[in-house]
């Protein structure tokens, strides 16, 4: 996995990230994980992953144990098709019609219109054909069956399960014509839910106050029809940009533009944001957005009077970090160190644009961090709040900083709510509360809400 | 070992060898494992730490497709060496995941080199899903640990009740109303446990003078003539006890008898005021464990119950007809499915059988989402009663 540790703006600059053997990592997940998530939140989808049965027990439970109760995941299948060692050796993939008749059964208690299929390591190892058996299993059951040819062993990060996640779910449309709305889509939602409490409601309410229509999110809570429905509209705006991949460079060659490029974190980054998309929709909005920042400004201030300076540590994914450092910049805390979960191709630009056009100023970089880089940030630097990823939270205990979840969590960190209930928490951690309920479940506050008056 | 054969799984219960090398390791503070293959080999089982309250100290190697086509030799070798510096355990276990076990490679020089250098014992174990299942990799490991460590089992008053994780739900609850029933009904002392915050440099000492009794996760072979299940139940947990007479050739004491008839008394006065015959009970779990229990609540209390476990589980029930209702290790949705067919008053298991509007669940197999429902000590003599309040309760309920 390729690391990085040291002086931010040699980083931005060069890029050198540094391939290391031994990876102590506690946040990371793999491509199979990102594929499956993206299924799995969204209506009407089965996915099959076929092989070994370890990587659906582990990925099951990361998937559904975060997002059951928090986001409306609910109870979702995983079906295996297993193939043992002799099997894969043999080439004998034959499917049992006690498969078929468990499947069956399955796809129509799930309203399943399409299976996809998600090869383990030993079926991408040995070159198994499955295409082969997509089709057998889509005329055996007459259902649409698709399948993906990355597995674990395809990548260090999630990037490679997204970009093939998304292929195979826009391969149908991308060669039809779709006449254009002046609507936006949401992408990098992983989630069921669109409750207003949550960060996709915010977004979605957000861009409603202001006078921009969403037309599909993808892809939590979407259907397949929700898919194509997307190629209506006029641009592509990023929830969370980790997810992205190159089909939306691919589907801004076919008019739909690609917008807010970094989630709309902080004053700074949500205004951006909200502009981008108002520009690749052509509306003129920025009063109304003005007027959305000033319902939250007087907050804001009193936050920032008691957050200012304050010693930070930050860590989060390609998309949320970046954000993250949005807010921070807002609240004008020292950031000792920023720590970058996994490097993504927008990465470096990002950054880049973070120092550029936001004055973002970093002591220490660490790109794909594990537990002993923390360990040493959390002896090296005197931090006094600590903001990453749940598993953090050890380290933080072990050496008595104040820490606040930026993994785990519900009330939105997003938008100009957004920046208040994140402040709210730093607030909180600093006066000693414990957001960690417990090992795998975090405490959360009330988010603060405003709403733009009607007539506005 | 089992392999599946029949392609008829859909939604297995239980992991790959991987869940059972990781389950054990974590209960050892100075061992390590190393993950040899891809991130998410490793990312995925950091699950398995936060069940037992842990940091998910999990290193791996991140192999990718272009470490496999180019060999992973140098990389473990690097791995293998700052692991070391960053962690400096007794006893490292590279666990090979199903990518490495295909490509075949062999790492036994790197480790020779390694083992001259630093005062650490170092296995490679086949953590790969097709290689076999969870319970095969707890044994796998424990074996190795068995070699490795040059331990022998030993006649002695001394005992060592092998084979709980601190991943199991209620472990502490569990594992001491074991040391309880030893202390009470037997002369036996008992000793350290190798999965139970097991340390190399101070506890191995004793733990190599000690009598091994494998319960839990070890409890796995079925072809053993006298093995019986976990202790749930009056009859259950008496057989329990007379096994360990049996397996130590020590005598128990004569307060068992006596407290055996006294709860017998009392379960019989309940079973005259409760008709179970009704109750349909829907269990989930290792076989150990989930056996004892379901054997308890058919086979005493005369409920209905319908069990989903391990093929171990499956294999002993063909012999020793527990219980009527088995499932070979169907979890998640597809037991849900069926959950909601059966329509029981009351289920035992993990979170994915969770359905709060429709019957009470008793958390009693991984996993368990955000730890919220409430452990209750159900094993041995008093457990038993700890049942039947909870089923009655259901049934009010409901």
């Amino acid at each position: 996995m390729k690391k990085y540790s040291g002086d931010f703006n040699n980083l931005i600059e060069k890029w050198n990230l540094k391939e290391e053997d031994l990876w102590i990592d506690y946040q990371v997940l793999g491509p199979m994980f990102a594929s499956l998530r993206m299924f799995l939140s969204m209506k009407n989808v089965l996915p099959v992953i076929v092989g070994s049965k370890g990587c659906l027990n582990h990925l099951r439970f990361t998937i559904i144990a975060w997002g059951e109760d928090d986001f409306h995941l609910g109870k979702k299948p995983i079906a295996l098709l297993e193939y043992n060692q002799e099997d894969i050796i043999t080439g004998n993939y034959e499917i049992s019609d006690k498969w078929y008749e468990k499947i069956k059964d399955m796809a129509n208690y799930t309203d399943t219109e399409l299976i996809v299929l998600l090869p383990t390591d030993p079926i991408t190892i040995s070159g198994v054909n499955l295409e082969q058996i997509a089709n057998e299993i889509n005329n055996r059951l007459n259902i649409d069956t698709s399948y993906l040819s990355t597995s674990a062993i395809s990548g260090d990060n999630q990037s490679e399960g997204y970009q093939s996640a998304l292929n195979a779910l826009y391969k149908p449309y991308l060669d039809k014509k779709y006449k254009r709305e002046k609507t936006v889509n949401l992408v990098g939602w992983m989630w069921p839910s669109r409750k207003r409490e949550h960060e996709i409601g915010a977004c979605i309410d957000m861009l409603k106050q202001v006078g921009i229509e969403v037309q599909s999110v993808i892809t939590g809570g979407s259907s397949i029809k929700d898919i194509e429905e997307s190629m209506k509209a006029s641009a592509n705006a990023m929830v969370c940009s980790a997810v992205v991949g190159d089909i939306f460079y691919d589907l801004e060659e076919k008019g739909i533009k690609l917008a807010g490029r970094r989630s709309p974190y902080g004053f700074e980054g949500t205004k951006e944001w909200l502009i981008s998309i108002a520009d690749a929709l052509d509306i003129d909005t920025k009063d109304k957005i003005e007027n959305l920042e000033k319902l939250y400004q007087k907050d804001f201030n009193e936050l920032k009077n008691i957050l200012k300076d304050k010693k930070v540590f930050v860590s989060g994914g390609p998309g949320r970090l970046i954000g993250l450092l949005h807010t921070l910049i807002d609240y004008e805390v020292e950031i000792k160190t920023a720590a970058l979960f996994w490097p993504h191709p927008w990465s470096q630009n990002d950054l880049k644009h973070m120092k550029e056009n936001h004055n973002l100023k970093v002591e220490n970089f660490i790109v794909s961090p594990g537990l002993d880089d923390l360990e040493k940030v959390a002896k090296d630097y005197e931090i006094d709040l600590w903001l990453g990823g749940y598993q953090e939270q050890h380290i933080a205990k072990k050496h008595g900083i104040p820490f606040v979840p930026i993994t785990v969590y519900t009330s939105p960190h997003v938008g100009f709510e957004g920046v208040i209930n994140l402040g709210n928490k730093l607030k909180l951690a600093l006066k000693g509360y414990d957001f960690t309920e417990n090992i795998l479940k975090a405490k959360e506050i009330q988010p603060c809400i405003y709403q733009l008056k009607g007539k506005e | 070992m089992y392999i599946s054969t029949k392609r008829e799984r859909i939604e297995p219960l239980k992991g790959c060898s991987m869940v059972g090398i990781i389950e054990g390791i974590l209960g050892m503070d100075d061992a390590l494992p190393l993950v040899h293959g891809p991130l998410s080999c490793s990312s995925g089982h950091r699950m398995v730490y936060l069940f037992a309250d842990k940091e998910p100290i999990l290193p791996t190697t991140a192999l990718t497709e272009q470490d496999l086509i180019l060999g992973s030799q140098e990389k473990l070798k690097y791995a293998l060496e700052k692991a070391y510096d960053l962690y400096k355990p007794k006893y490292l276990v590279i666990i090979i995941t199903c990518a490495i076990s295909m490509s075949g490679e062999e790492f036994n020089v790197i480790i020779n080199e390694f083992e001259k250098n630093n005062n650490c014992k170092v296995s490679v174990l086949d953590g790969s899903g097709l290689y076999g299942e969870e319970v095969d990799g707890f044994n796998l490991l424990y074996n190795d640990i068995l070699k490795q460590f040059n331990v022998k089992d030993n006649h002695t008053n001394l005992i060592s009740l092998d084979g709980i994780a601190l991943s199991d739900v209620n472990v502490y609850n569990n594992y001491n109303t074991l040391l309880e029933l030893i202390k009470n009904y037997t002369e036996l002392k008992n000793g350290p446990s190798i999965f139970m915050n097991f340390n190399l440099e101070n506890d191995l000492e004793k733990y190599l003078k000690s009598k091994k009794v494998k319960i839990g996760h070890l409890w796995n072979n079925y072809k053993v003539e006298n093995n019986i299940p976990a202790p749930y139940g009056i009859q259950g947990t008496f057989k329990w006890i007379k096994w360990i007479e049996e397996i130590t050739e020590k005598k128990i004491k004569n307060e068992l008898i006596v407290d055996y008839n006294n709860y017998n008394e009392k379960l019989n006065v309940i079973k005259e005021k409760n008709n179970f015959e009704k109750v349909k009970v829907i269990i989930e779990g290792d076989s150990w464990s989930s056996l004892g229990l379901a054997s308890f609540i058919k086979n005493e209390l005369n409920a209905t119950v319908f069990l989903s476990t391990d093929n171990y589980g499956v294999e002993y029930n063909k012999k020793h007809r527990l219980v009527n209702n088995i499932y070979n290790d169907m979890g998640g949705y597809e037991l849900f499915k069926m959950a909601n067919k059966i329509d029981p008053d009351i289920v035992f298991g993990s979170s994915y059988i969770r359905c709060k509007k429709k019957w009470d669940i008793v958390p009693f197999s991984q996993p368990i989402y955000h730890l919220y429902e409430k452990d209750h000590k159900l094993l041995g003599f008093e457990g038993a009663f700890k049942i039947i309040d909870l089923i009655k309760s259901s049934i009010n309920n409901n």
